[in-house]
């Protein structure tokens, strides 16, 4: 049986389960007849079940039963499918198919006095495929540049930064920040639409070589830390 | 003006311990639903005002009174409020949810849900009065 399903029925046969027990309760104060004590116990039984399905509904955006720590953008070499231990949602396909996956990849900035950091991470725990029987080599390859080009967005990002730290200009992270997540949401959707999804060979390898070279382009820019001392 | 068109309602005044419960369940059921592929507006625009309604409801039963519109409406943009700060803490700083919505969507959602709950409070409203009315004397 696959994880999503172990997951799935656990989560409504508690919840199930939580109904029934509510329900006999339930039923036995109300034939006692007093109200107040009624309504206290539904207003406990909202509380119960409205935090249990918060709780379930939070797996599908962060699988935190298989929890795996963010990989940073060197070690992209070492990411396989296996990695992949999100959840997608119950029923859910793109366009009716289900041979494809999504990564999950965010520009994370950290700053102090000395130096500002800006990292490219995978996140294991929001990353999935979407059928687990389907773990092909392309597919890794078509993710894995979606992890390429947010790290290229990143390497123009600590380009930015750079340059306005060499001409000591003030440094608005909020607003680079916020420029260059545009910009990188462009470019993973144009990717997507462009090879859909890697089925359209040749867009995907024109893809590939057009990321490679930008990424070796920048790759003064590989490092994640910016030293802020002159 | 609705304030005064529902005068004749006795003062309920609010429950907040339950305007906190329907916040969270609020939370609960936009999230179970957001499983379910709808329409992209009535999820957005419909349901919240609908569950608003439903805490109307509720409210009837536990205490046999209705909601005069001012307590209803403040309950509603409380909940409303907290239910919207919620979903873009989680949004902003856990990282979650992060197909979900802008401030936009955020804002109009707000006011539809407002017009929606003030819709189905009226409707409400007049068949508690009919029934009143048909009440033997």
């Amino acid at each position: 049986m696959s994880a999503p399903l172990i997951f799935a029925v656990l989560f409504l046969s508690f919840c199930a389960i939580t109904i029934l027990i509510d329900a006999i309760a339930l039923f036995r104060q109300y034939n006692t007849g007093n109200r107040h004590n009624f309504f206290r116990f539904i207003d406990r039984c909202i509380i119960i079940l409205s935090i249990i399905v918060i709780l379930g509904s939070l797996l599908w955006d962060f699988n935190y039963l298989n929890y795996t720590s963010a990989v940073e953008h060197k070690d992209w070499k070492t990411i396989t499918l296996n990695d992949f231990k999100g959840l997608k949602k119950p029923f859910m396909t793109l366009d009716g198919q289900s041979d494809f996956a999504f990564i999950s990849s965010t520009i994370e900035v950290h700053s102090n006095a000395e130096e500002i950091k800006i990292e490219t991470l995978f996140h294991p725990c929001r990353s999935y495929v979407f059928n687990r029987n389907v773990f092909s080599k392309e597919l890794l390859t078509h993710e894995l540049y979606h992890f390429h080009i947010t790290e290229y967005c990143a390497r123009l990002m600590r380009q930015e930064v750079s340059e306005n730290v060499q001409e000591n200009k003030e440094i608005n992270m909020n607003s680079i920040k916020n420029n260059f997540a545009i910009q990188e949401r462009e470019l993973q959707y144009r990717y997507d639409d462009e090879t859909y999804h890697s089925y359209v060979v040749g867009k995907q390898i024109e893809w590939q070589n057009k990321i490679d070279s930008s990424l070796a382009s920048l790759k003064n820019y590989a490092p994640t830390s910016i030293s802020l001392k002159k | 003006m609705f304030v005064a068109i529902t005068k004749h309602i006795k003062n309920t005044s609010i429950d907040w311990g339950n305007v906190g419960i329907w916040t969270l369940f609020s939370i609960a059921v936009m999230r179970a639903l957001s499983f379910i592929n709808f329409n992209f507006y009535l999820y957005h625009f419909g349901f919240p005002g609908f569950i608003f309604f439903l805490y109307l409801g509720y409210f009837f039963f536990k205490t046999k009174m209705l909601l005069t519109y001012a307590d209803y409406i403040k309950s509603v943009v409380l909940i409303s409020i907290i239910y919207h700060a919620v979903v873009l803490f989680i949004k902003t700083y856990i990282s979650l949810s992060y197909s979900e919505g802008n401030a936009f969507r955020s804002v109009v959602m707000f006011f539809a849900s407002l017009l929606l709950a003030s819709v189905l409070y009226f409707l409400i409203y007049s068949l508690h009065r009919i029934y009143k009315a048909c009440l033997p004397r």
